[in-house]
Order: structure tokens, then C-alpha cells, then sequence
């Protein structure tokens, strides 16, 4: 399956705000709405039942938090993948998103982790305890922000005590 | 003990686990019912620390996520940055970058089978398979300068080139490990101990594999055949005809369990060997690097702007990283993605009806890596702030010169 014709499925989906490309290493990013983002990771799992999915990568964009979701499909194929990245923006004041757990399994590591380390509420999903930090790491302090719930303090604090050398 | 049985945790710290990670499995006797884990040891804000750093500066802070495939990470996070900025890497410098990536597959995996030995409770199989390690140490310094943290990778290129010499070096080097091999193959497929202890445990399904979204030896282990030198074309992969490695290569058939993901190991090591030697024989010549000039080169990448995903195939599975530049000096994001991470809900599936004795051997069997999958933060309190540290190393040098008299 090429590229073009991965895009095709999504073209014509309720939600869809933008489709980026690159030829170069069939790199395809689409931008939708949160309410129908589950939809198109059906999708994706539609198109490959056993598309693989990697990673979210979450970043704090100052007034809302963007998440990317990578799915990698064609992944039996000599020179053939093709890496889809499934964007959605959240409002800082609403940080929820549904759970993808019950289309795929193994989403639940990234989904723990955008819970701890963004703040963003993940719907539905079956484990909500921290993973990455520690159980004495502060509450209410999110390692990816770059707000007042941001770690800047604790780094700052970290290097206390230099002065004195 | 309640009816239910009870839990039973091995780490994070733990003679059996070389990894600072908690395995929590309920058990019932001897057996595992079901299993769990907690990471959080090792988080160290590597990511948070990236994005306060020009994309040069991250390169070296990206060779430190992991002391063993630190290839990997550089490589990884040079060519997301290369896919932002469009920039052509030289082919030779794509061969150096296939080829050191190679002598890494083989330091790591023989590495690994040390460990695996040791979690067996055979520890002359461990002593064995690193005395052999040393040699391609050996190499990774003449080629590197450094065993360990090789500084090879960088924006559009590669650092050092292949000399005459060190061509020479690591051919003597491929000469080496093409007579250790079988030996090391016999050892570690064909022992009846080794057999005895990993034949039918800790079994992934293939539908399990691709459920968990397990990648590297783990998954081709359990049949699915992923591996990003196939299926990308970059280094010196995209001239050369790889194929992932999986056990029915190996005995006809596709079992899942940790001897499977042994012989998908040892397996590779006899391909990275071939890939490296072909590296050296379709070598072409020419420059190394896309701009000599780092600060040319700094400010032509700082300039992009844009999403990249770099990837590479390193020793325990796909590297991903993503960086987000948005014509900046630091990037918008920066976020790895180790193998390990994929890795660890295979654990669950693994550890289910089998022994508390055979825990370790199967968490190891994933080539578990914390130090990459945890990456990231700096915590409060007194555990890891700066004064407290000098204060505890200052006690402890008193005391030791109490003990053994000031020398």
C-alpha cells in the first residue's frame, strides 16, 4: 500500500483538520479533533489489523497540549513502511482524551505516561497508576510541562548549595 | 498467606536482575498466576534536559541515554534531524554509520548472552561469552577512540572515517568472531542446560507479540518479522537485502519462548557480521560529512522547521525519536522511544504459569535496558539533590580513611 492510498481512507472522515506528508521515509501526519480520534484509530486498524503501534509523543504548546499518536503500517514490507502520526491538540483547561487501549493493547504504557507526565486525562483506560515516577515524586508536578506545573523548580533546587563552593 | 496465594517481587534491586526494575508476580507456590512491574528507579529528565539544548548539544546528551547501544540514539535522533532539515548525509558516512551500528549489534548481543548465562545459573558461559566480548571492544576502540561511548554519529554524517588501518583491524576482527561462532552457537543452542532451562518458557505468541507491540528479538522471536533495516531505507541497509531474522531459520520452526529469542540473537550476530563485511567491500569513497562547520551546520538545522522521526533497528529493537524544531536554537520537543518500552507488557504474558524460578531468566530475555526506557526527571527531597550527595561522598571517604588509615 502506498501512501497516497493510506491518505485516500482518511480523506473524506469526520474530524480530519489537516493532512501533512513527506515522501521522504512515508512520513504522513493528520491533525483531528479529539471527539473523533478513537475513529481513526479504528481506522488505521482497519486498513492493517496488526498495525504496530509505537509511541505517543506529547508536547505542552503553552495554551493547549499537543498529542501525536505514531502507528507504523506496511511493516512486513522491504522498503514499504509507511509511519502515521495521529495528532490531536487538547485545551489546557480540558485535558482529556479517550482510551485507544481496546483497539490496542499495548498503548497502555504511553497512555500511563502522558497521565504523569502531562496531566492529560486518559478515559477509559485500565491503569491509571504512575509508571515512570517515582511514588515520592511531588504531586501536581508534571515532568513534560512547561507551565507553573512544569519541573523547573525542582531542577533549580537541584543545584542548590553550589554557591557555597 | 491468603487463599489467593502471594506476591512475590523480584527487584529493584536484585542479585538476579541487573536492571533496577520490580517485577511483581502473585504466585501460587511455585507458580506465577500473573505479574506486573514498576519502573521509576532511573528517571533521570534527559528529554526535559534536551529541550534546553541546540540540536549539536543533544547529540552528545542523546549518547548518554544508554551506555551500551549508544549508537543508536545518536543515529535515531540525527536522522529526524536530517528528515526536518533535508539534509543528504554522504553515502560513506551512511556505510561508517551501518557499520559501527553493526559492531554495536555484536557487543550488545554477546553482552546479553553473558547476562542470559549468569540469570541461568552458569556462569561459565557468562565468563566465556564476555572474554570473547572483549574483542569486538577491541575494534569499537580502534575505529571510536572509546570502548563503550563511541562519538561516531553526527548531524549529516559520520565523525571518523575508515582508514586503511582500522579497515584492516576490523577485518581481523570479522576473522575472529566467524571462528568463535560456532563455538558460541554450540554453547548457547545447543547445551542441554541451557536448552533444558529455556525451551518452552516464557512463551510470547505471535498474537500476543503483536498485542503488546513488542519490537526487536522479542518480536521476531515470536515470528513477526519487523525489522527497520528492511522496511527503511537508510545506511548502508538500503543497498544490502536484510532480512529479519526469526527462529524457524534457525530449527524450522517458531516457538516464541527464551530459546527462540536466544537463537534469534546468536542468529544476528552471524548477519551483523556479514552486513559489516559488506560494509567494507561496497564502501564508496568520498566525503563523510554534510558540513564540516559545526556552527554552519547548527545554524542551517536551527533554521528548520518541522516534525521528524528519526529510526533505527538497535540490538534490543526499533529506536525511535521525534523531534519537533520550530526555527529555534532549542527544539519545540524531543521524545525517545527505546525498545524496552515496547517490551515490557510482553513481560505479563511470558510470566504466567511459569516458576518463580524461572523469573529471571525470562525478564532478561526481553534484554531489558532501564536506563533507556525510564530516560527522564530530577527529583526533590534530599535522594538525589546535589549537597546531599557531597555530604554522603565527604562521610564516606572519612570513614574509609578511619578504617584504612590516611594513605
Amino acid at each position: 500500500m502506498k501512501v497516497d492510498e493510506i491518505i485516500e481512507k482518511f480523506e473524506d472522515k469526520d474530524g480530519l483538520r489537516n493532512i501533512e506528508k513527506r515522501v521522504r521515509g512515508r512520513r504522513v501526519w493528520l491533525t483531528v479533533d479529539r471527539e473523533n480520534f478513537k475513529d481513526f484509530v479504528e481506522e488505521v486498524y482497519e486498513i492493517q489489523e496488526d498495525a504496530h503501534f509505537s509511541v505517543c509523543a506529547g508536547t505542552d504548546l503553552g495554551e493547549s497540549v499537543e498529542l501525536i499518536y505514531y502507528f507504523s503500517l506496511n511493516f512486513r514490507e522491504r522498503h514499504g513502511e509507511i509511519y502515521l502520526g495521529i495528532r490531536v491538540i487538547l485545551p489546557k483547561d480540558d485535558l482529556k482524551i479517550q482510551t485507544i487501549t481496546g483497539v490496542v493493547k499495548g498503548a497502555q504504557i504511553s497512555e500511563r505516561e502522558i497521565q504523569e507526565m502531562l496531566d492529560v486525562e486518559v478515559e477509559g483506560t485500565p491503569d491509571v497508576r504512575r509508571l515512570f515516577l517515582d511514588e515520592d515524586f511531588p504531586e501536581e508536578t508534571y515532568p513534560w510541562r512547561r507551565d507553573e506545573k512544569g519541573p523547573d523548580k525542582i531542577a533549580k533546587d537541584f543545584h542548590e548549595g553550589d554557591e557555597n563552593e | 498467606m491468603s487463599e489467593e496465594g502471594f506476591e512475590f517481587s523480584v527487584g529493584p534491586v536484585h542479585p538476579a536482575l541487573k536492571e533496577p526494575v520490580r517485577v511483581k508476580c502473585k504466585v501460587e507456590g511455585e507458580k506465577v498466576k500473573d505479574a506486573d512491574f514498576e519502573l521509576s528507579q532511573v528517571h533521570r529528565g534527559i528529554e526535559w534536559a534536551g529541550t534546553k539544548r541546540n540540536p549539536v548539544q543533544i547529540l552528545y546528551l542523546s549518547e548518554r541515554i544508554c551506555g551500551i547501544c549508544n549508537i543508536c540514539h545518536t543515529l535515531a535522533f540525527s536522522r529526524a534531524v536530517e528528515n526536518i532539515a533535508g539534509i543528504e548525509t554522504p553515502k560513506r558516512a551512511e556505510y561508517i554509520r551501518t557499520l559501527t551500528a553493526e559492531l554495536e549489534r555484536i557487543h550488545s548481543h554477546i553482552l546479553w548472552a553473558g547476562v542470559a548465562a549468569n540469570e541461568l545459573g552458569f556462569d561459565s558461559v557468562m565468563q566465556y561469552t564476555w572474554k570473547t566480548r572483549e574483542k569486538i571492544l577491541d575494534v569499537i576502540e580502534h575505529m571510536t577512540g572509546n570502548r563503550i561511548t563511541k562519538a561516531m554519529i553526527t548531524i549529516g554524517g559520520a565523525r571518523r572515517d575508515v582508514t586503511k588501518e582500522r579497515e584492516e583491524k576490523i577485518r581481523e576482527g570479522i576473522e575472529y568472531y566467524r571462528k568463535a561462532y560456532d563455538k558460541l552457537e554450540n554453547i548457547l543452542l545447543q547445551d542441554k542446560t541451557i536448552k533444558a532451562r529455556t525451551k518452552e518458557i516464557g512463551v510470547l505468541t505471535e498474537k500476543e507479540a503483536l498485542e503488546t507491540c513488542a519490537v526487536g528479538p522479542t518480536a521476531r522471536a515470536s515470528g513477526v518479522g519487523k525489522d527497520v533495516r528492511k522496511t527503511e531505507e537508510y545506511g548502508a541497509y538500503q543497498d544490502l537485502e536484510i532480512e529479519p531474522i526469526t527462529p524457524d531459520m534457525y530449527h524450522g520452526e517458531v516457538n516464541g519462548d527464551v530459546y527462540d529469542r536466544i537463537a534469534c540473537r546468536v542468529l544476528e550476530i552471524k548477519q551483523s557480521l556479514d552486513i559489516i563485511e559488506d560494509c567494507l567491500n561496497m564502501m564508496p569513497s568520498g566525503d563523510i560529512k554534510y558540513e564540516e562547520n559545526i556552527p554552519k551546520l547548527l545554524s542551517e538545522v536551527q533554521g528548520a522547521e518541522g516534525e521528524g522521526i528519526g529510526r533505527h533497528e538497535a540490538p534490543r529493537g526499533e529506536v525511535i525519536h521525534h523531534v519537533k524544531l520550530v526555527g529555534e536554537e532549542t527544539p519545540e520537543s524531543w521524545r525517545v522511544r527505546a525498545p524496552t518500552y515496547n517490551n515490557l507488557l510482553s513481560w505479563i504474558p511470558m510470566l504466567k504459569s511459569e516458576q518463580i524460578a524461572d523469573i529471571p531468566i525470562i525478564a532478561a530475555s526481553i534484554d531489558p535496558c532501564m536506563s533507556c526506557a525510564n530516560r527522564a526527571v530530577v527529583k526533590d527531597g534530599t535522594a538525589l539533590e546535589k549537597k546531599r550527595l557531597r555530604e554522603l561522598s565527604r562521610k564516606k571517604t572519612k570513614e574509609l580513611k578511619e578504617e584504612l588509615g590516611d594513605v
